[in-house]
């Protein structure tokens, strides 16, 4: 999904503005980012949590911050050595046009996949097929970050540990991670509920959930159910 | 053999096999009839489907005919098979998938270098899908991966072949300093 912003003097789709900022094709200074960090939690307000569609545009603010930040900083006279060769204007026109063509055949393409999935082909029990036409079982699919949440929720209303006071973090999200990356590399999947008992305190359950969901966001693992209210699982991600 | 009688055998492959047969295999099955008179089998089978009103059409998709149904019963073949959602594809996949159908075999980093993103994702979604596959690795240094479309992608997207996209208007684009010659096509 290419996300559009508005930021003032340009309004179009992100990856193009920062392309335009790296180049400095256009004034950094008159974007505002203030607006363009509104706009983004404006839209992860409204777009519900689908992780992958919410985590694109973020590098790419990150990289227009990290321009005009630059920007700021006093610039030494003359750089010893200029390995980044400058791309022509022409040069920049032909890629956009090249990259406008891919746009206008992935419009096309998503119409095509839109109407070829109005037409089923017959699905025979004996030859599972991977297409439109559902095999038995249904094959399993993916929970969202919302369902997640309230299933964590249910696991921290459980959490009967008294709470101490601690002064030492005892468990970082990077532990946590690879205790996980362990665990799913042995077992192959693992229940949700299972990655928390209650007598673990609130802090270590939490570190527990950040680390899985940094285990999704690295696509190393996957949270399916095989059924409409069937248990949350955490499986490995396949490497392809 | 008699015409009526071949357009069943023709009719019955089809709706047996449920995905798509080439018209070599249909010739091969069907050895009495010749492939060019099958071909207008199906043409007259697809005419008569529509003038009596049947439910079913032949597509020629991803090399071969398939059967499927028409997409005026689509809303209740769905609810049938309690397929809820049509899956659809987020845009950023499809940028992708446009980009490797029309530079494949390509590496990761130049499907990049036109996006102007990471593709790592969208590279994944795509494999999962089986829209897209490891089609080899690129002969320069870290030998990355090259990828390339499948006929899953042409079932999906009801293509015949690849060749049956558009053409782009833009001249192939020369060679970025750097990339060795000769590394296209397989």
């Amino acid at each position: 999904m290419t996300y559009e912003v508005d930021a003032g003097i340009y309004e179009g789709p992100l990856p193009l503005l920062v392309e335009l900022a790296r180049l400095n094709l256009i004034d950094i200074f008159l974007v505002k980012l203030v607006e363009l960090t509104t706009q983004y939690l404006l839209t992860v307000k409204a777009s519900g949590a689908d992780l992958n569609t919410l985590a694109e545009p973020l590098p790419l603010l990150g990289s227009l911050m990290a321009i005009k930040a630059r920007g700021l900083l006093p610039q030494p006279p003359k750089a010893e050595e200029d390995d980044e060769v400058p791309i022509s204007l022409e040069e920049l026109e032909r890629r956009l046009k090249e990259y406008e063509q891919f746009k206008t055949v992935a419009q096309l393409l998503a119409e095509l996949h839109a109407l070829q999935h109005q037409h089923f082909a017959r699905s025979s029990p004996g030859t599972p097929q991977a297409g439109e036409a559902a095999a038995v079982p249904p094959p399993p699919f993916d929970v969202g970050l919302p369902d997640l949440m309230s299933a964590f929720a249910k696991v921290l209303t459980r959490a009967s540990a008294p709470v101490y006071e601690v002064h030492v973090e005892p468990w970082t999200v990077e532990m946590k991670a690879q205790e996980l990356r362990v665990l799913l590399t042995v077992r192959r999947q693992v229940s949700f509920l299972e990655l928390f008992t209650p007598q673990q305190s609130k802090l270590e359950l939490v570190v527990t959930f950040l680390a899985l969901l940094e285990l999704m966001r690295q696509r190393v693992a996957r949270a399916i159910q095989e059924r409409l209210f069937g248990d949350i699982l955490i499986v490995a991600v396949e490497p392809v | 053999m008699e015409p009526m009688h071949a357009q069943q055998i023709i009719e019955a492959i089809l709706f047996v096999i449920g995905e798509p047969v080439t018209l070599k295999r249909l010739g091969e099955i069907a050895a009495e009839v010749g492939t060019a008179e099958i071909r207008q089998l199906i043409e007259a089978l697809n005419a008569e489907y529509v003038t009596s009103g049947r439910a079913f059409r032949i597509q020629e998709v991803a090399g071969g005919y398939q059967l499927v149904t028409d997409q005026h019963v689509a809303p209740w073949v769905r609810k049938a098979l309690q397929n809820p959602r049509p899956d659809a594809v987020s845009k950023g996949a499809l940028e992708t998938l446009a980009i490797v159908a029309y530079r494949q075999p390509i590496a990761k980093a130049e499907i990049e270098a036109i996006r102007g993103v990471d593709v790592t994702a969208a590279l994944d979604t795509l494999v999962e899908r089986r829209f897209v596959r490891v089609a080899g690795r690129k002969e320069s240094p870290g030998r990355p991966f090259l990828y390339g479309t499948t006929a899953e992608f042409l079932r999906h997207f009801g293509l015949r072949s690849i060749e049956a996209l558009p053409t782009l208007q833009l001249p192939t684009v020369q060679e970025p300093p750097g990339v060795p010659a000769g590394l296209h096509g397989q």
